[in-house]
């Protein structure tokens, strides 16, 4: 079960439809993930709930200890191709943890347990990894910006 | 110098450190706190701050309860810090420069919940002080079913962008756990080789159980006064010459793998632009190594440009001692760091360390004419790192 609070009830409540929804800002265009009180980047209270698609590229990940038996979990963080500077955790699934690689294009797919629906990524070229999951995405777009915490702006 | 005046330590102490102390976070704490006291000199009843770090992710304690433990009768300032605790150390020195206090005495406790380990889910008992506030880690990005351990995705993104090793990060096990044979505090002494390190369990993957420290408990405690105050106290005072942070915007490691080397560098630009001293002066290294990856990136910061730490590892590698000599000179975490005092410390063990270096008091850990060592703590976004020199 997701520990959902304030901040991320309209995120939940989204992805329970199977629908990722990120704010903008409707005066200078700023992505806002996680879930802001307002844009930080003009301060503005106008934002707008936006769907995407879920194209994205791995930035990097990691693959946790998991019991015996059990299926290895990949565990990523993803950006997003629509949204520059939007990021989100997510396992990443439907590839052998080997062939996993930093920057390869990913598409969202969805899936659920007993608490709810969840996002996940796969290759775009994937077939779904679970019943109810797979890859439903768009096609990634070739380089997105990331607006990555670079050194533009330190 | 740094042209203004500086804060000092003049008195150290700890508890035990110990995977299962056997008692509660306020007898750790209490005990690390008196031992700094009576080692400082400074009469009981001169202690008037209380410094501590709080609000972390394990029971720790209010001030309140180290003035009343101690019998302390004339606290008139008191505070607190988050981890890592070179943040207390640094209001403490704030709080005597402002004269808000005179003595100042900054603790440090860790101690484990009920459920972050077998032992202590073997206790019922281990819960958490009545004063406990704890902010939880309740993120807004809800639970993705995976590993939460944001410092894995931050060691692959290193050896995917860079080409470090696992035996570039075993480096650093090995060099702290060698440092470690030689000091009392530490709980894991045995010797450690690369081989070993290449042969540990792997936690998230390429994490191993040998780039992390491991829960324990205890306590640590300083005293902390004015340089002027400090010359009339037995102890040679260890000057505090700088303090610096680092909070970049997008510093949420979970989401910002890169944002922890960009921090690491700001924060020791920063700590140099308020002192005289460059890095190459320093004689002791100590860079923060919760996570290995943690020491690489602040071993960068300070000494190379990114991704150029594993060829000095290299260059400052001894096969013969097992361990690292920065630039053939600069012995790193000589106490062996967290990943040997255990996450106790948070990075307390190094000043600690450094105050026992720096007043030519190590014993055989000792480092012939050490004047100044480097602290750098935390990641991304919790760090505060100090420059200490001999007074």
């Amino acid at each position: 079960m997701a520990r959902i609070n304030h901040d991320t009830v309209e995120l939940w409540q989204g992805w329970q439809r199977r629908e990722l929804r990120v704010d903008r800002c409707k005066d200078c265009g700023t992505w806002v993930f996680p879930p802001r009180p307002f844009c930080p980047g003009c301060w503005s209270d106008a934002l707008v709930g936006t769907a995407l698609g879920g194209a994205g590229r791995l930035v990097s990940y990691s693959l946790p200890r998991v019991a015996p038996g059990s299926p290895p979990v990949v565990s990523g963080v993803v950006a997003l191709a629509e949204a520059p500077g939007v990021r989100l955790l997510a396992r990443i699934v439907g590839i052998e943890p080997e062939r996993v690689a930093l920057g390869m294009p990913l598409a969202l797919g969805w899936w659920e347990d007993d608490g709810g629906v969840y996002p996940q990524f796969g290759p775009v070229d994937a077939a779904p990894a679970r019943p109810d999951g797979g890859a439903v995405g768009g096609v990634a777009d070739e380089g997105a910006a990331d607006g990555g915490a670079g050194e533009a702006g330190a | 110098m740094n042209g203004w005046e500086r804060a000092a330590i003049v008195g150290i102490g700890w508890s035990e450190l110990a995977r299962d102390s056997g008692v509660g976070p306020g007898s750790l704490i209490a005990r690390a706190a008196r031992a700094a006291v009576l080692d400082s000199g400074v009469a009981r009843d001169a202690i008037d701050g209380v410094i501590g770090v709080y609000g972390t992710d394990s029971p720790t304690l209010w001030p309140g309860y180290v003035v009343d433990a101690l019998g302390l009768p004339d606290v008139r300032w008191w505070d607190t810090a988050q981890p890592p605790s070179v943040t207390a150390l640094s209001t403490a020195a704030n709080a005597v420069l402002t004269g808000n206090c005179d003595y100042a005495l900054c603790y440090h406790g860790k101690y484990r919940w009920a459920n972050t380990s077998v032992v202590g889910r073997g206790d019922p008992l281990r819960q958490a002080p009545a004063h406990e506030f704890d902010p939880g880690l309740d993120h807004a990005l809800v639970e993705h079913g995976g590993s939460m351990l944001w410092a894995a995705r931050v060691m692959r993104e290193h050896m995917a962008r860079h080409g470090s090793t696992r035996e570039d990060f075993a480096r650093i096990s090995v060099n702290n756990r060698t440092n470690a044979a030689r000091n009392p505090r530490a709980v894991f002494r045995a010797p450690l080789t690369v081989e070993d390190y290449l042969a540990a369990p792997m936690i998230d993957d390429p994490m191993c159980l040998l780039d992390m420290d491991a829960p324990i408990d205890g306590a640590l405690a300083v005293v902390v006064t004015t340089e002027r105050r400090a010359r009339d106290l037995p102890h040679p005072p260890v000057l505090v010459e700088a303090f610096a942070s680092a909070l970049p915007e997008r510093n949420d490691g979970l989401l910002w793998p890169e944002a922890d080397g960009l921090a690491a560098r700001r924060a020791v630009a920063n700590l140099f632009a308020r002192s005289d001293l460059t890095p190459a002066d320093i004689d002791l290294a100590y860079p923060y190594d919760g996570f290995t990856i943690l020491a690489m990136l602040w071993l960068e910061a300070l000494y190379t440009g990114p991704g150029e730490g594993p060829a000095l590892l290299r260059e400052s590698w001894s096969d013969d001692e097992q361990r690292l000599r920065l630039h053939g000179r600069v012995p790193v975490c000589t106490h062996g760091g967290n990943l040997s005092e255990g996450r106790a410390t948070q990075g307390f063990g190094s000043v600690i360390e450094a105050v026992q270096q720096l007043r030519g008091d190590a014993g055989d850990r000792q480092v012939d004419a050490a004047r100044s060592a480097v602290i750098t703590g935390g990641m991304a976004g919790t760090n505060r790192s100090t420059i200490l020199v001999s007074g």
